[in-house]
């Protein structure tokens, strides 16, 4: 089934992630490359099929989503659990593959044991304290905006919790990966008003997505 | 915080989330109310009111944990004891009722009560406002599915009293999902998680999560078939061919209060939909839960359901059910909808030197009162200035004091091509 006619509002993520999730909406039926491919530095555009695309940050898409502004958007687990919202997250889309890990440096290892004290530097605050208080550690977290693996290496934290894709970066600041703590890809997201109050638009785009992804998507409806 | 946190007396900030309503908009609030409390009232609805703050032991017997985790509280002086501002009403009322009315119940009366109320609480999401206007109503006494029906139809009414269109009516069961999780006999911790990743309608991580909790095969295939089950009235049918026996006692009431809407009032049932995948309030509500989707508004503009053993937990056991609508919400999704209403009236206006007209500008104003036209008095430097103010603020008409021998007062009357004087007369 192709895309609703009725008309729907994309929040998605510019750069890398947009690149990976373009051919998963070509095959769905969505013009957006072509449309994507025309525009120049627009931010905000309309595609043949009437919808309308936002391109933004991708740690933003979540709150265009959340604040109506957008029905549907594209947002990693890790920016949508670091930063909990009321939203749907129907599919998968198995693009944008990492893990949120601990690592530390792999002469200094620190035993992770209740009760011991551990500076950490990451740019998710949130989860971190929630993994390290599940073990019965009280953390000290220092929020890093960016270059986390820098934090051992200049003893400004003994460990860091940052997205793990490859691995490639933390050999190569001589840091070695502890323990995962979510296993991180893009989701679907989806305003709960946009479902009630678009149900079949929202409903066969998730489905034209989930088809084609290739995976067992929602039944048609009743 | 104190005041010298901010900078510079000339700004006075408030908290996040607070708001003032200025004339135009609290003038659009009131017209709004008004709607809706004359629709209410009109089905038999009465009044009540409720105190904005209470003992937080008292409370929180009617608070779900996690909304108790949002209850503003403080000490009461002398006592020492917790109270909290009242971040729900509906536990007020159904402490009242039992305190005080559920010997009518009992008699067979049902309690059909309405109330206006601002309550406060902790926000959540950032798009919760810590502080939201309500306007609620309750139905005691009656635990038929045809009562919540009629929940529905008045709220539909009341809806479309205000010319809002286009909302959705979002209704589901609470029993569905009780009977369901009563099933699984999960650990509570397990159950919160897995009612999370449903009400996300996650499939991926609630496949993840009945793989890693062991969940028998058909009972897992059941969870993620919830997830999906949404969508016009006739969900609940296909619902009874997927889901188990247990469930069927819930899906028949929530069936007969759909019935009940579609034979009532056919332009409510047009705007029904059914979501069983959405456990929210699970260890609130009972029976049939409602959340009110309106275009243009990122949140519901109403909430509610039934709530059967609530009033258990105030000494007097009587089913009810109710909902609440947020009139900030509201608001906000009739912007384009309801009509500006504009102040109307007479300026009775007087020259600021005129000070011995004072009076009989008060008595002018009086006169126009007394006849039922909304008349104020305003001081000003000349007639110009009282046009030129009455311009700004919409007004169509003045009646000026000029001081002189004899002093006189002239109404004008703003017209397509400016104002007309339409009378003098001597004072």
């Amino acid at each position: 089934m192709g895309p609703a006619a009725e008309s729907l509002t994309f929040a998605l993520p510019k750069g890398r992630i947009l690149k990976q999730a373009l051919p998963v909406f070509e095959r769905a039926g969505f013009g957006f490359a072509q449309a994507l491919a025309d525009i120049g530095r627009e931010l905000q555009f309309q595609t043949p099929a009437g919808h309308r695309l936002l391109l933004v940050k991708p740690v933003d898409v979540a709150t265009y989503v959340e604040y109506g502004i957008a029905d549907i958007g594209i947002a990693g687990l890790d920016s949508l659990e670091e930063d909990p919202r009321d939203l749907y997250r129907p599919l998968d889309l198995k693009i944008g593959a990492c893990r949120l890990a601990i690592a530390e440096p792999v002469d200094r290892p620190v035993q992770l044991r209740p009760g011991v004290s551990v500076r950490v530097a990451t740019k998710y605050p949130r989860l971190a304290q929630q993994h390290y208080r599940a073990r019965g550690i009280q953390p000290e977290i220092i929020k890093l905006f960016g270059s986390v693996e820098l934090g051992p290496i200049t003893g400004l934290s003994d460990q860091i919790v940052d997205l793990v894709e490859s691995g490639e970066t933390l050999r190569q600041n001589n840091l070695r990966e502890v323990e995962t703590i979510l296993e991180v890809s893009s989701r679907l997201v989806v305003h709960p008003a946009s479902l009630k109050l678009k149900r079949e638009a929202i409903r066969s785009t998730i489905h034209a997505i989930a088809t084609a992804l290739g995976e067992q998507g929602p039944t048609g409806s009743p | 915080m104190a005041a010298s946190n901010f900078p510079g007396r000339g700004f006075a900030p408030l908290p996040t989330g607070s708001r003032d309503l200025l004339p135009d908009a609290c003038r659009r609030r009131e017209q709004l109310l008004h709607t809706l409390v004359t629709t209410f009232d009109r089905w038999g609805y009465e009044p009540v009111q409720t105190p904005a703050v209470e003992y937080f032991d008292v409370l929180g017997r009617g608070l779900a944990p996690s909304e108790r985790e949002r209850c503003v509280r403080f000490i009461e002086s002398g006592s020492g004891e917790v109270v909290s501002l009242r971040p729900d009403v509906t536990p007020q009322i159904a402490r009242m009722v039992a305190q005080r009315g559920g010997h009518r119940v009992d008699e067979g009366k049902v309690l059909r009560l309405r109330y206006a109320a601002d309550v406060i609480r902790i926000p959540r999401a950032r798009h919760d406002h810590p502080e939201v206007h309500q306007l609620g109503v309750e139905l005691v006494g009656d635990a038929h599915p045809t009562a919540d029906a009629e929940l529905l139809v008045m709220c539909h009414e009341a809806l479309a009293a205000i010319g809002l269109d286009g909302a959705q009516f979002d209704v589901t069961h609470a029993g569905v999902g009780r009977a369901l999780f009563a099933q699984a006999g999960l650990e509570p911790t397990d159950e919160d998680g897995l009612r999370a990743a449903i009400e996300r309608k996650d499939a991926v991580a609630v496949e993840h999560m009945l793989t890693t909790l062991g969940v028998e095969k058909n009972l897992a295939d059941t969870f993620k078939s919830i997830c999906e089950l949404y969508g016009p009235p006739e969900v609940v049918v296909r619902a009874r061919e997927i889901l188990p026996a247990s469930t069927h006692r819930a899906l028949h009431d929530l069936g007969q209060t759909l019935q009940a809407v579609a034979s009532q009032a056919p332009a409510c049932h047009a705007r029904l939909s059914v979501d069983l995948g959405e456990l929210r309030g699970f260890d609130y509500y009972t029976g049939m839960r409602l959340r009110v989707w309106a275009p243009k508004v990122p949140g519901p503009v109403v909430r509610g359901g039934r709530y059967d053993t609530l009033l258990r937990h105030y000494g007097h056991d009587c089913p009810a059910s109710g909902f609440a609508i947020d009139l900030d919400q509201l608001d906000a999704a009739c912007d384009q909808q309801v009509e500006q209403l504009r102040p109307h009236g007479v300026m009775v206006t007087v020259p600021r030197e005129a000070e011995a007209l004072r009076t009989p500008a008060q008595s002018q104003a009086r006169a126009l009162r007394d006849v039922g036209v909304r008349a104020w008095v305003q001081v000003v430097t000349d007639l110009d200035h009282a046009q030129r103010l009455a311009d700004t603020m919409k007004i169509g008409e003045v009646c000026h004091l000029s001081p002189g021998q004899p002093a006189t007062c002239s109404h004008y009357v703003r017209g397509a091509l400016g104002w007309v004087r339409s009378k003098s007369e001597r004072l």
